[in-house]
């Protein structure tokens, strides 16, 4: 039997998914685009992990493979389950992936493309219930319960998607999400598409579930800002990698590695006296193609800290002071955080 | 009928005048107001950020400046949207149907713009260079190599790299941030005295987005060109804009000095928007402060005003009867609330 520590709900060890493109030509090599490389992480019963990184840097497929809606390439995935078992998923095929389905449960960006205009209210959060050989009784009841649990009034259950506003089909996605009580959920940009005052509101109404129902959840965003309130831990993307991980309190306070100071010194901070301030460590270019990553250090062409070395000798991950860094100067950069 | 248009000289210190202007488009379900009187200026070489959650109406007030509204737009018959690109020739742009000789004269030429999604804004069948040295052939009489000349220019100046390059390259080989250059070499093809950009960093990577802000800023330090920049991010309109007008349910609510703004909110929906977002290095709070309810839909805009059924402050006979004057203040902060300058203090 597999074996993890009892607080945690995943293990991640080395999970790496590549994508074969298809040939444009017959004679030219296949490209791989490599999407997520060698990743390794935990996330613990109860808490909220943040995944954060430019697009393409690979967070919503790690989503994607912890739920198995991908297959793995490799790496091992060891989920607990409700009877505190532990499972790896990346052996499972579709057949027995089913009944852990129930368990963990996503919710995407855009409310307006995850919600089937034809199904009304009843029929979409009443679905995996229908699939899981719930009776009809019980999924009238538990709709409307999950209706107002989500602040939505029960009568509209018969009402379709369209009459409602993004804020309010983010709240039916939730309900849905929430129908067979799992224990996790990712969230992937689950409020990025909202407008500010709303997206308050479901941040709320997310961390009301989670304590309500002893969730855990997998954050995405690329709004640091928002990252910052949920999340308890938080792991920093860049190219399918993972670059730091670590407290979120101490990532933020004091970031060991040059993409995360980067990243903390491109946002826009709501405050004009600081517009003026120097950008230090101000990035320039874009994420480079993944189907051809830079040698080393993925991150070098970009970093204004890198030496020679940076270019040859890829980083090993390594605990400095209880995160997990990849950096080859992570200990002599003295790099600057966001302030409490 | 000959329309009655306002071209009454502006003063050379204002380049934009809009007064009253009013629209609402017929649809199958009614009518919806989607602007319903704004009134701002624009001085010369100032950037005024316009903030407002989706359908406060920011986007169809500049298109309107444009002459880019849909067919079915309907504009109140009092507005006027004066506009005074080279400090002696108004026009009165309101009166100006979307193909008039005069508005086809000024887009592209004194007025540039930018969109939020570069790959639908710009042709997808014309390469970089072709789209910049047509635009300038049109307004400025120059040859076809002065105007590539022109183009190349300004890619450099965009700082894209490789220019000579990229004016042969077309939009779907650029990556999102390259394209959103392209479109601003572009919009700025013809030094215009006004840049409307809309959104124009919503779709980026934070990275690229203060890449791009900061290129506006030197761009528009360097041209001295006055913008309108749009957004609902109020981090970005902190770093870039000199003024800020909030924008609710198709009326400005709030205008002032961006320091004002963010320190001494004067309107409720300025102060509890400023509260709800959650921003780096803050101490953390169990809660995000909301604001209740949602944006009502444009069918059913609440009676007097618009904010009173999601306002803290809301006085129930006063607030749901009479819509709110704009109350002006000594630092030209201007707030329409019954009770702005009253309200408790709340800011950062």
């Amino acid at each position: 039997m597999t074996q993890m520590a009892d607080d945690l709900l995943f293990s991640v060890r080395g999970l790496t998914k590549h994508f074969v493109l298809q040939q444009k030509t017959w004679h030219k090599p296949e490209r791989v685009l490599r999407a997520v490389e060698d990743v390794s992480f935990d996330i613990r019963k109860g808490e909220t992990f943040g995944l954060v990184g430019e697009s393409g840097s690979g967070k919503s497929t790690v989503a994607r493979l912890l739920l198995r809606a991908y297959s793995l390439t490799s790496g091992q995935l060891l989920f607990r389950q409700a009877d505190n078992s532990v499972i790896d998923l990346s052996e499972l095929d579709n057949r027995h992936m089913r009944p852990l389905r129930r368990e963990m449960q996503m919710i995407f960006q855009d409310p307006y493309s995850s919600l089937n205009p034809r199904m009304t209210l009843q029929e979409l959060i009443g679905e995996p219930m229908q699939l899981h050989g719930y009776s009809e009784e019980e999924i009238r009841t538990r709709v409307a319960s999950l209706l107002s649990e989500v602040g939505l009034r029960p009568e509209y259950a018969a009402r379709y998607p369209h009459a409602f506003s993004g804020g309010q089909r983010q709240r039916i996605c939730i309900a849905r999400a929430l129908a067979l009580n799992p224990s996790f959920i990712a969230a992937d940009e689950a409020v990025s598409a909202l407008d500010v005052s709303v997206a308050a509101q479901n941040i709320n109404l997310l961390q009301d579930m989670q304590e309500k129902f002893d969730l855990t959840y997998l954050f995405i965003t690329h709004d640091l800002g928002m990252v910052e309130h949920i999340s308890d831990r938080l792991a920093v993307m860049y190219l399918g990698r993972i670059v730091e991980m670590g407290t979120t309190d101490e990532l933020f306070a004091q970031p060991k590695h040059p993409y995360t100071e980067a990243l903390l010194r491109a946002v826009p901070q709501p405050d004009p006296r600081q517009r003026n301030q120097e950008k230090r460590g101000a990035l320039k270019g874009e994420i480079p193609d993944a189907t051809n990553p830079p040698s080393g250090c993925a991150f070098h062409p970009r970093c204004p800290y890198a030496t020679d070395l940076c270019k040859i000798e890829r980083p090993a991950q390594r605990a400095i002071d209880g995160r997990q860094v990849s950096c080859h100067h992570a200990e002599t950069l003295a790099l600057e955080g966001v302030g409490t | 009928m000959t329309p009655k248009t306002n071209t009454a000289q502006l003063p050379k210190d204002v380049l934009l005048d809009l007064q009253d202007v009013k629209v609402s488009f017929e649809t199958r379900e009614g009518t919806v107001t989607a602007v319903n009187g704004v009134s701002y200026k624009v001085r010369p070489g100032e950037v005024l950020g316009i903030v407002g959650e989706s359908g406060s109406g920011k986007s169809v007030t500049v298109r309107a400046i444009m002459r880019l509204l849909a067919k079915n737009a309907i504009e109140g018959p009092k507005g006027s949207i004066r506009f005074n690109p080279n400090g002696d020739q108004t026009y009165d742009l309101h009166e100006l149907s979307r193909d008039n000789r005069q508005i086809r004269a000024l887009r592209g030429n004194r007025i540039g713009m930018i969109f939020q999604e570069p790959m639908t804004a710009l042709s997808p069948v014309h390469s970089i260079g072709s789209q910049i040295s047509r635009t300038v052939m049109l307004h400025r009489k120059s040859t076809k190599a002065e105007a590539r000349a022109r183009a190349r220019d300004l890619l450099e100046r965009v700082q894209l790299p490789n220019p000579d390059l990229m004016l042969d390259r077309f939009p779907h080989q650029l990556s999102g941030g390259m394209r959103q250059r392209a479109m601003i070499a572009l919009a700025l093809a013809c030094d215009p005295s006004l840049l409307i950009a809309d959104e124009p960093t919503t779709a980026l990577d934070v990275t690229t987005e203060a890449q791009i802000l900061e290129l506006l800023k030197s761009l528009q330090a360097e041209l001295g060109m006055a913008i309108i920049f749009i957004t609902h991010n109020f981090g970005v309109v902190a770093d870039i804009a000199d003024r800020v007008a909030v924008m609710y349910l198709g009326q400005i609510v709030e205008t002032g000095d961006v320091d004002d703004i963010f320190y001494a909110p004067k309107h409720p929906y300025t102060q509890a928007l400023l509260q709800s977002i959650p921003r780096l290095g803050q101490k953390k709070v169990r809660r995000l402060k909301t604001i209740r309810g949602s944006v009502p839909d444009p069918y059913h805009i609440p009676s007097g005003c618009p904010f009173h059924n999601r306002c803290d402050h809301a006085d129930a006979a006063l607030c749901t009867q009479e819509r709110p004057p704009l109350r002006g203040f000594d630092n030209g902060q201007e707030a329409r609330c019954h009770f702005a300058g009253q309200l408790p203090e709340a800011s950062l």
